[in-house]
This record gives C-alpha cells, sequence and structure tokens, in this order.
C-alpha cells in the first residue's frame, strides 16, 4: 500500500512539470498564431492605406516631398525643377522611382526591375512589385492625369464658316490628352516594345514634346497603348467654345478659346505662344497654358500640331504655332495646313510637329 | 492513471476556452483574396436578397461568385457555397477557387480551400453605396465579416467635365493584386476579331472583352442600336477606302436608326472622294 502511495507521488512528481510544460508550450503556441493572425489582419487592411498613399504621390507629384532624397534615382529629377511646370512630375515613373528608393511597407520593398522600381505592362500603365523574402503583391496604376473629357454634344469641325462637317458624341465617352506626347513618353515605349533608340533621342529633353516628321509612328504610338491619335475633329471640339444647348440647330464657332469676340487685335502669350513670346515669357513646358474649355492646353500656339482629318484628310496640321508671328492668319482654331507639303510657313523639313493621343471608352 | 485524468481534463478545459480560430482563418484566406475583388457575381438568382438562407434544407447551393486579380493581374475568381442547415447538420460555409472560368454551380461538388461550419444562421448584404468601402458583408450567426473591395468596377459611372479616362474603378487608378498565382495564359485576341457585338436591341452578343485586343479596337456601325457599336481589335482607320466608316452620330444625321444601312448613309462617312456602303450589314468606305 504504501510502496503504490509512493508510485502515484513519484509519478506526479514526473507528471507535473509536463503538464506545466505542456501548457507554457501550447499557450505560447497560441499566442504566436493569434498574433500572427492579427499582424496578417492589420497587413491586410493596411494594404489599402498603402493604395491611398501611393496614389497621392502619383498623382501629386510634389517635388518638395523628394527634395532631401540623395539617391540617384532622384538627383536628375531634381534638376529638371527649374525648366518644367510641376504638371510633368504627376503620374510620371521617374518621379515615382525617386519616390520608392528608399520606401518600404511593413518590411515589403519595392523590386527593382533592370535599374527600375516600376516595370511597365502591354499597354503602358506603370506595375510596382513589393517583396518580403519569397512572399510579394504588385500594384498596377493607371495614368488619372494626363486625359480630360469630351462632354457629348453635336459639334461642328474645321474653320468658323465651315458647316457641313456636323457630327455628335452622345453615347461615345471621348477622352483627349491635356499636353503633347513627351520625349520620355516615347522613350519609355521604345524600351518597352525593344524598339530601336537613336543616340540623339535619348540626349533630349524628357519633358519636350516628341518631334518627329514620321506619322506613322505617331500613329503606331497611340495604338500600343490602346489609344489613337487625335483627329483634327475632336481637337476642333476639345478647342472651341462650346454652345449651350447640347443638340443647338447650329453649330456657333468662335475662332478663339478664350473669348467670344470675332476679332481680337492682338494676343498674349498665355493663349497664343507665338514668335516673339520668347523675349516676354520663357516656354515652359508642361504650363498649364493656352488651354480650352474642356482643359485641354496649346489649343492655339506653342508647338505645330499633326491631327489627322478624316473629314479633309489633305488639313491635318495645327499650323498656329511659335514659328509665326502674332499676326498671323493660322493662329485661330480649325484653320488646318496639310502635313509635309505646306510651305506657306517653313520647309518640311524645318517644321517639327507635335502629336497627342486620345481614346475612346 | 489519476494523472493522466487530470491532465486530460486540464488540455480539454485549455483548448476550451481558448478562442475560436476557425473563424479568423476563414476570413483571413478569403479576405487576402478578396481584397482585390473587382465585382460580386450573384451564382444563384434565388439568394439575391439580403435575407436569412433557409432552404432547401440540407443542400450544397452557389451564393455568390467573387471575381478578383490574381497576381499576374488576371480575373479570376471564386464561389461561395453553402449547406444549409437542417435539423441534423448545422450550416456550412465553403469556398471553392474557380479556375476554369466556369459557372459556379459546375463546382458544387469540390472542395474547398477554405470553410466554415456549425452556423445557425447565414445571410449577407452588399453595400448599396459602390464608393462605400466595405462591398461585402457575410452575416454568420452574430459575426458580421467585412470585405472591402479594392479594385471593385464602378461600371455605371457617368463621365463629367474634366474626369479622366480611368475614373471609373472604386479605388481611383490603382488596382491591387491578391496572393493568388493560378499561372493563367489568357489567350489574346487577335486584330480584326470582333471584342464587342451589339443585336438590333442594344443586346451583347459577344461581351465585352477588348481588354482581351493586343492593343487599341475600332467601332462599326453594324446594327439598328444607337448607343452602341460593334467593336474589333486593330488600330482605327475608319473613313479610309475599304475600312469602316467614321460615325457621324445619329443625333447629327437625324437618322431613323432602322434605317441605318443604306448606302450613302449619313450617319457615318468617309474622306473625300469616297462614298459610304451598306456591306454585309456594316457601314463601309468605298
Amino acid at each position: 500500500m504504501q510502496k503504490s502511495y509512493k508510485l502515484i507521488i513519484t509519478k506526479f512528481y514526473y507528471f507535473v512539470p509536463l503538464v506545466l510544460f505542456l501548457l507554457v508550450i501550447f499557450y505560447l503556441s497560441g499566442q504566436y498564431l493569434s498574433g500572427t493572425r492579427k499582424e496578417q489582419k492589420k497587413l491586410v487592411a493596411d494594404k489599402g492605406k498603402l493604395i491611398q498613399k501611393l496614389m497621392d504621390v502619383w498623382e501629386q507629384g510634389n517635388l518638395d516631398r523628394v527634395s532631401e532624397k540623395k539617391n540617384p534615382e532622384c538627383h536628375a529629377l531634381l534638376k529638371m525643377k527649374q525648366l518644367v511646370s510641376s504638371e510633368f512630375f504627376q503620374c510620371n515613373p521617374e518621379y515615382l522611382n525617386c519616390f520608392l528608393a528608399d520606401y518600404s511597407f511593413y518590411g515589403y520593398r519595392p523590386y527593382k526591375f533592370q535599374n527600375k522600381f516600376y516595370e511597365l505592362d502591354r499597354l503602358g500603365n506603370v506595375i510596382l512589385t513589393f517583396e518580403k523574402g519569397d512572399d510579394y503583391f504588385r500594384l498596377r496604376l493607371f495614368d488619372t492625369c494626363s486625359d480630360v473629357y469630351l462632354p457629348t454634344k453635336k459639334y461642328s469641325a474645321g474653320t468658323k464658316r465651315e458647316n457641313k462637317y456636323i457630327w455628335d458624341n452622345f453615347d461615345q465617352n471621348i477622352f483627349i490628352d491635356k499636353y503633347y506626347v513627351s520625349n520620355q513618353d516615347v522613350l519609355h515605349w521604345k524600351k518597352r516594345t525593344k524598339r530601336e533608340i537613336k543616340e540623339e533621342e535619348s540626349k533630349q529633353l524628357p519633358f519636350a514634346p516628341y518631334l518627329s516628321l514620321d506619322t506613322e509612328l505617331m500613329h503606331q504610338y497611340c495604338y500600343e497603348h490602346g489609344k489613337k491619335v487625335v483627329e483634327s475633329r475632336y481637337f476642333d471640339a476639345a478647342s472651341y467654345i462650346p454652345n449651350k444647348e447640347d443638340d443647338p440647330k447650329v453649330v456657333k464657332k468662335f475662332p478663339y478659346h478664350w473669348t467670344k469676340k470675332r476679332f481680337v487685335e492682338e494676343f498674349d502669350c498665355f493663349n497664343v505662344y507665338s514668335k516673339g513670346c520668347e523675349s516676354k515669357r520663357p516656354f515652359k513646358y508642361f504650363e498649364g497654358m493656352s488651354t480650352s474649355w474642356i482643359g485641354m492646353h496649346y489649343v492655339l500656339g506653342g508647338f505645330m500640331e499633326f491631327l489627322p482629318n478624316k473629314f479633309d484628310a489633305e488639313k491635318n496640321l495645327k499650323v498656329s504655332s511659335f514659328y509665326l508671328d502674332n499676326k498671323s492668319h493660322w493662329h485661330e482654331i480649325g484653320v488646318r495646313g496639310e502635313f509635309g507639303k505646306n510651305n506657306s510657313t517653313r520647309t518640311a523639313k524645318d517644321i517639327k510637329v507635335a502629336f497627342r493621343c486620345m481614346v475612346l471608352k | 492513471m489519476y494523472g493522466f485524468k487530470i491532465i486530460l481534463l486540464i488540455l480539454i478545459l485549455f483548448v476550451g476556452c481558448s478562442p475560436k480560430g476557425e473563424e479568423s482563418s476563414f476570413y483571413l484566406e478569403t479576405n487576402a483574396r478578396w481584397m482585390a475583388g473587382t465585382k460580386i457575381k450573384w451564382a444563384s438568382e434565388h439568394y439575391q436578397e439580403d435575407t436569412r438562407i433557409l432552404k432547401p434544407q440540407g443542400s450544397w447551393q452557389p451564393i455568390l461568385e467573387i471575381e478578383f486579380l490574381d497576381r499576374s493581374f488576371n480575373k479570376v475568381s471564386d464561389c461561395l457555397f453553402y449547406r444549409v442547415p437542417n435539423d441534423e447538420r448545422r450550416g456550412e460555409l465553403k469556398i471553392v477557387a474557380n479556375r476554369s472560368y466556369v459557372n459556379c454551380i459546375d463546382l458544387i461538388g469540390e472542395e474547398g480551400y477554405t470553410s466554415l461550419d456549425g452556423i445557425i444562421n447565414f445571410g449577407y448584404e452588399t453595400s448599396k453605396d459602390l464608393k462605400a468601402k466595405s462591398h461585402l458583408v457575410l452575416k454568420v450567426d452574430t459575426k458580421r465579416l467585412k470585405y472591402q473591395f479594392l479594385n471593385y468596377e464602378n461600371l455605371h459611372q457617368e463621365y463629367k467635365l474634366l474626369d479622366s479616362s480611368v475614373d471609373k474603378s472604386f479605388l481611383i487608378g490603382i488596382q491591387i493584386t491578391s496572393e493568388v498565382d493560378y499561372k493563367i495564359h489568357r489567350s489574346e485576341l487577335k486584330i480584326g476579331d470582333i471584342c464587342l457585338d451589339i443585336d438590333d436591341d442594344c443586346n451583347e452578343k459577344v461581351k465585352d472583352q477588348c481588354d482581351r485586343c493586343p492593343y487599341g479596337n475600332y467601332q462599326v456601325i453594324a446594327s439598328k442600336c444607337k448607343n452602341k457599336f460593334r467593336r474589333y481589335c486593330g488600330m482605327d482607320k475608319c473613313a479610309r477606302a475599304g475600312f469602316p466608316a467614321c460615325i457621324r452620330g445619329y443625333v447629327a444625321s437625324k437618322l431613323d436608326p432602322n434605317a441605318f444601312c443604306i448606302n450613302d448613309s449619313p450617319v457615318g462617312f468617309c474622306q473625300k472622294g469616297l462614298r459610304v456602303v451598306c456591306l454585309n450589314n456594316q457601314l463601309m468606305c468605298e
């Protein structure tokens, strides 16, 4: 009897620490799992905040935010500050590249592809990959800064006197780029599509418009972004001050985008950046100049622009530009020349022609 | 023997009193995928209302299909099934990964990648306001499992002056991927393929899949519908000889849509020297 009692005591002597040990292990593993779960839950919730933050950074392109950064990604960007307006940095992958250089989120760091913190998808949208060890997630950022909506109305294409090119865009959602396609845009596209990049192309100012004589290249650029080159009729619609009614009996057209006056003695350089303006104010790229009612820039003046014309194929060039002085008759909405053939201004070789894209949703 | 029983008792009490992890793991697994959600589709028209699901008792029912983005930005989906409780068994939720673009009903016998059982009451609600943060709430007994769909597509937005072309998604201009990696290689459409087709009553004969075109797409008037047009993958070359007529619009042309396909139809236009013709029920230039 005494022996068996002693045996129980001995067993307890072994069992009690074992029980306590098991309980501690069980408790700690529970705590660990619950902690991991909480962390995971917080991570999922905070991904939403990360998205919102990156979206703000992407859309604002605020140089002050990165002005203290010393990394090489930001160096080139900060040097441009005096040369280009702040709009250039909005929805700009190079700005994001600078911002992400020393960025981390819950230990996730942006992954570098070929020396950049972003890659471009088939249509040129920016993709970021955040990784931590073997785990990763990706974000795709769309360009919410570059184009503006053309409201649905009945429009009239061509000069102020032209009245046979009537059309409407009811039930069609059309968006037009605010600015010209830049050298940086074309370089990104050529790299992405493995096209040849000439040495002089890579030395151009990234924010200056891509100036080409090759219209096929312009069409191809826009098409490979899911868009098309802005057509003359859409450019006119975006330029003329709109009629009050959406479906007027007669579409009235005024020759300038900032006034309903039919005649203006002299243009100011903000509305029409023409020859001679360079002595009054420097031409700053991506500056919100010569702005139309929908928010499109460089309606008149600035660079010549290729605008394919479906009504009249020969009238496909916005001639109004800083090649022409203030009194030129070309500084009116709807007045077009013919790309490559019009020698009323200069020889075709001298003319540098910009372009922009539009998209139909 | 006594000692063993005591240990067992303590362990049972400990396990019984510890927090239940099943629900939490169900939520974490689904939320990690559905936070990249783009769309909710009802898998059965009988369960579209925000009410408790009570019948048919004892059977598995497809309730919802949740579409989301995988790591390669492919749209993939999960099917949510509910086994309605009866007198013998409590209800159970299971989530089946829909890897092969089939209807949820076809996956009814498949194993779920996660499940939640012991349910007495189940219902759900979707947010009526598309801009609200939580878009789906699963009501499991007294618990509310809230899901925020970060990529939710707001397809009914009307554009306004100064809007950008990508103002359509719920969280404007950004998409996030989930943890899923199905390694799907969706075949792209080819240039010249129809990516959207519309019948005379404005119904979609070929559903909109223009995002699968290699690049852009263009419109052609090919039905009596005046609001939507057929779309092909490819570069828009309208108004040129041998290509579709550009669209002038029905308001500007004042044409009755029933008579759209006539030679010299004013609803389309071509370049100078060419005329609009009706070829194979499409307006073309020649």
